[in-house]
């Protein structure tokens, strides 16, 4: 029987649209301590599906750590201070080099340990999903994760002069998840992330019509 | 007198304590909870590049690693100098 018409499977196979990922390909921006990565190409997480693409990898700002930093730096010159104020005189001399050792080590702790709290401490939002992975302390791990489809409702807080001057704010989102509200806490430019997030579930309420699937 | 000195006068007095040994293993048992601090570092900085990669997390466990030597090498200091 002669074929009336026979749809073209080439142009079906490489039939390609254009999702959020390539619109953001050339404002790509990413650094090791950078606050706002755009579709940084290393980063891989535990979870993280063959064919999810991570879009967004956001940390707190950087002036969120600005107490830990004068901390730091207090407690860096404060044995200076004891050439002035002779606190530990009474000990002996080398019972006073080990309070000093002491001293710095309890520093570098401290600092190591904010670090490390700070830079992975992040917020990834995927074409698939948002996640919070959270490390508390040394000891304390929380990985929380919304899927965009499950997300009803984005808005953003960004209140205060500080937040207003380095443009830093709140991201919070509604989802019809168990875990009604989604939090991402003083991240930077969060109107950007907001837009982004919104072409996200856009994109998914997009495929979900077109019966895509990835 | 402080209370303190009171609470020391009494330890030196009755109890025949040495000060200066204690303070000597009080400063022994620091460091080696030091050490054992910079272990928990390496074991939680290796499970946070387990949870996400791609970052600086190599340079992060040779801080880590750097640590427990820093902490080997005070109770070692502490150890001579004590």
């Amino acid at each position: 029987m002669v074929d009336v018409f026979v749809a073209d499977k080439k142009t079906n196979k490489s039939a390609k649209y254009e999702t959020v990922a390539d619109r953001l390909l050339p404002q790509r921006e990413q650094g090791r301590f950078k606050a706002f990565n755009v579709l940084p190409g290393k980063v891989h997480f535990e979870t993280q599906e063959k064919s999810e693409k991570v879009i967004l990898l956001l940390r707190q700002h950087w002036v969120t750590q600005l107490g830990s930093v004068l901390i730091a730096i207090v407690m860096l010159f404060l044995p200076i201070l004891l050439h002035f104020i002779p606190v530990i005189d009474f000990l002996p001399d080398n019972f006073r080099l080990m309070a000093k050792v002491i001293w710095y080590l309890l520093t570098i702790a401290f600092v190591y340990e904010k670090f490390i709290t700070w830079y992975f401490h992040v917020f990834i939002i995927t074409d698939e999903r948002v996640i919070d992975i959270n490390f508390y302390n040394l000891l304390y791990k929380e990985v929380s994760q919304a899927k965009t489809d499950n997300i009803e409702d984005v808005t953003y807080r960004q209140g205060g002069v500080l937040r207003a001057m380095l443009d830093f704010g709140t991201v919070s989102m509604q989802t019809a998840g168990e875990q009604r509200e989604f939090m991402i806490e003083n991240v930077p430019r969060p109107n950007r992330v907001v837009k982004i997030l919104n072409e996200l579930i856009l994109e998914e309420e997009q495929e979900k019509i077109e019966g895509r699937t990835r | 007198m402080t209370p303190f000195d009171k609470l020391l006068l009494f330890l030196v007095n009755t109890w025949q304590i040495d000060l200066v040994i204690v303070a000597k293993i009080a400063v022994v048992i620091f460091l080696l909870l030091y050490i054992v601090f910079s272990l928990v570092v390496v074991r939680q900085v290796n499970l946070m590049s387990r949870t996400i990669n791609g970052l600086m997390e190599k340079n992060l466990l040779w801080g880590a690693r750097a640590l427990v030597v820093l902490a080997v090498a005070a109770l070692v200091m502490g150890l001579i100098v004590l």
